[in-house]
């Protein structure tokens, strides 16, 4: 539910706030159009967004990124600057996304493993949400989230938007 | 130039392309050997066909014909078979094709995996699938 500070207030819970958000496209309907293919909207959108917030990426607890292939959460990583290009699969080896690592990722299982219905992006921030509002119990829960980034992508790998949000009380 | 069209009515068991508004005149040709693109008077070019130019918005932007010949900017071995008709065809490759004249062409390519590379030269073939269509086949020059 997206209320205003003074319904959060009223309604007495927690305050997550969107704290950054920025969208692009870069192409039309077909793969085959993309300027480049290693290289998605995220690294447009992922700055912005931020930029916005006032974060750096050391800031962030959580990521939900959308997972449509490996390759999408590989080159979002890259493109959303938590690591250098081409170094996707090194990043996510090793645990750093795992539970407890560095940069606990897709704590949902992701589009790859939990569900895919088609418009993913509700579920990044569903559980970017739920992650700062402490709803879970166990490995799930990221101790003490403040901070979470939501990044969707839709189209054929065309349309890319990023979230930042904060959890404010 | 125009590529060696290739009779595969009988054999083909893929999905038959559907002449439908922009994309008629780029059927026709291909049953021709003609591979055409669509260059609009404001300078942009693009395929697969479409009613309006994706840079200025102009309707029927006009069609030229390609040389058809191009580089492999990227392409993928298929061993599981994404459409019903393919299945016997596996491993199968995918590739995008930069063609000469700039649009990028996401296409099949007929040729053993270990001769292709980024960067290879290409030209088209067609096979022709129905009485109506042709599709583009790529193979290394
Ligand atoms: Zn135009």
């Amino acid at each position: 539910m997206l209320v205003s500070e003074e319904k959060a207030a009223e309604l007495g819970v927690p305050e997550i706030a969107v704290a950054g958000v920025a969208s692009t496209s870069t192409h039309r309907q077909d793969i085959s159009e993309m300027p480049d293919m290693t290289t998605t909207g995220a690294a447009v959108t992922g700055p912005k967004a931020f930029d916005q917030a006032g974060i750096t990426h050391d800031d962030v607890d959580v990521a939900e990124i959308y997972d449509s292939f490996t390759y999408t959460a590989l080159v979002t990583l890259e493109d959303l600057g938590f690591c250098e290009k081409g170094e996707g699969g090194e990043f996510v080896s090793g645990g750093t996304t795992a539970p407890g690592g560095e940069l606990p990722m897709n704590t949902q299982g992701g589009g790859l493993s939990y569900c895919h219905p088609g418009h993913f992006g509700v579920f990044v921030l569903i559980e970017a949400a739920r992650q700062l509002r402490g709803d879970y119990e166990g490995d799930r829960q990221v101790a003490d989230a403040e901070v979470a980034v939501a990044h969707g992508t839709g189209g054929l790998l065309s349309s890319s938007s990023t979230v930042v949000l904060r959890r404010e009380s | 130039m125009t590529g060696r069209v290739e009779d595969r009515r009988e054999e083909w068991e893929g999905p038959v392309p559907v002449p439908t508004g922009a994309t008629v005149p780029f059927w026709a040709g291909t049953l021709e050997g003609e591979l055409r693109y669509q260059e609009c008077e404001c300078g942009h070019r693009q395929l697969y066909p479409r009613a309006v130019c994706t840079a200025c918005g102009a309707e029927d932007p006009p069609f030229e014909a390609s040389e058809g010949v191009g580089t492999i900017y990227t392409y993928t071995v298929c061993h599981v078979p994404g459409e019903p008709g393919f299945g016997d065809r596996v491993p199968y490759v995918v590739g995008a094709i930069d063609l000469a004249e700039g649009p990028r062409l996401l296409t099949l390519l007929d040729a053993d995996p270990d001769d292709l590379e980024i960067g290879t030269a290409v030209g088209v073939t067609f096979w022709q699938v129905s009485e109506k269509a042709a599709i583009p086949v790529f193979v290394p020059e």
